[in-house]
């Protein structure tokens, strides 16, 4: 059953990142590697900017393993959103938190599956922190340097954060480089090249260098 | 939030470091729903859980539990379907989130904790 995302207006869209070609290729990817996290046998399951909800929700509805899900946005109208989302699709065993996830450091040693559509569009360092700081949608897209400022706090966070037996699910685009993992998809979006990749905790540990 | 989300979060002050968890939970509004008991899912919990905070939350919410927890803990039925109810039906819906150590606030509205800093409180 797909997820029933008719409720998002279009003021929700101004406000929060629409589901979009990239957040239905990282559902395809994820959903396509479900028996591996079933065999993972996930206890907490987190979307590192949850928006619109359209993917935890998906997993959410799932009903392959039993877990745990927490949705964690910067953005104040996404996590509303996300929040209605799940409630419409009649989800249960799920939440949603409003912060900065690089703050949250009592989830250290405890998250079993990390999902993350990060903002990978390459800005200007100071347009990808003034765009974290707004809290807004633009937060949703500017990444930095080669796109890969929040990705590269996102690996610092998720090495720390993953259990030994846990994974990431990350979506990236070319010009952000190129990570240890295995890749699941790959998808040319008019001029963006974009990918899915699983790492897990020793990859990603690779990655940060 | 439910409460098995409480037992994530700490104060996200980067000065705040010690005794920065559990943050203390003062729910003005709660919702409890009627998911089916998932025994499951409560074990698999329990050895995620910090369990000394899940305590003491669930006493400031009038739920005395056992100061420990055995193994032999894990098959009794009646206090499992217990914290299946507090973990996962327990839905605060409104109320505030303060640290006991330097007193910050965390509002919860609309069933979702605040855990946003101000700009001055970033560095």
């Amino acid at each position: 059953m797909a997820v029933n995302l008719k409720h998002i207006t279009k003021n929700d869209r101004q406000q929060v990142y629409p589901p979009s070609q990239d957040t239905f290729l990282l559902i395809d990817s994820v959903v396509s590697d479900l028996s591996y996290i079933q065999q993972i046998d996930p206890c907490f399951v987190i979307e590192i900017g949850v928006g619109s909800g359209a993917v935890l929700t998906t997993l959410a509805m799932n009903q392959s393993f039993q877990s745990v899900f927490i949705g964690v946005d910067i953005n104040p109208k996404a996590t509303l959103l996300a929040k209605s989302t799940l409630e419409l699709n009649n989800c249960k065993n799920y939440d949603i938190v409003n912060g900065d996830i690089f703050r949250q450091k009592g989830f250290f040693n405890k998250i079993d599956v990390i999902i993350c559509n990060p903002p990978y569009v390459i800005t200007s360092k100071e347009e990808f922190e003034e765009c974290q700081k707004r809290k807004d949608i633009s937060s949703s897209f500017a990444g930095g340097e080669d796109g890969r400022e929040f990705i590269d706090k996102l690996f610092d966070f998720a090495y720390k954060a993953l259990s030994d037996k846990g994974v990431m699910y990350m979506l990236f685009e070319e010009h952000n480089g190129s990570f240890p993992g295995k890749v699941l998809s790959e998808q040319r979006v008019g001029c963006e090249g974009l990918a899915v990749i699983r790492m897990g905790k020793e990859q990603i540990r690779e990655a940060l260098g | 939030m439910r409460l098995l989300t409480h037992n994530l979060l700490m104060c996200n002050l980067k000065t705040c470091a010690g005794q920065n968890f559990p943050l203390a939970l003062q729910a003005n509004e709660i919702s409890e729903e009627n998911t089916e008991f998932n025994l499951v899912l409560t074990q698999k919990m329990l050895g995620k859980l910090d369990w000394k905070a899940f305590h003491r939350v669930a006493d400031s919410l009038g739920h005395t539990l056992p100061e420990e927890l055995t193994p032999e803990d894990q098959n009794n039925d009646e206090l499992m379907q217990r914290l299946h109810h507090l973990l996962f039906n327990i839905v605060v819906l409104s109320g505030t989130l303060t640290c006991q150590s330097c007193g910050r606030a965390y509002p919860i509205d609309k069933g979702i904790p605040n855990m946003l800093l101000e700009d001055s409180e970033e560095a």
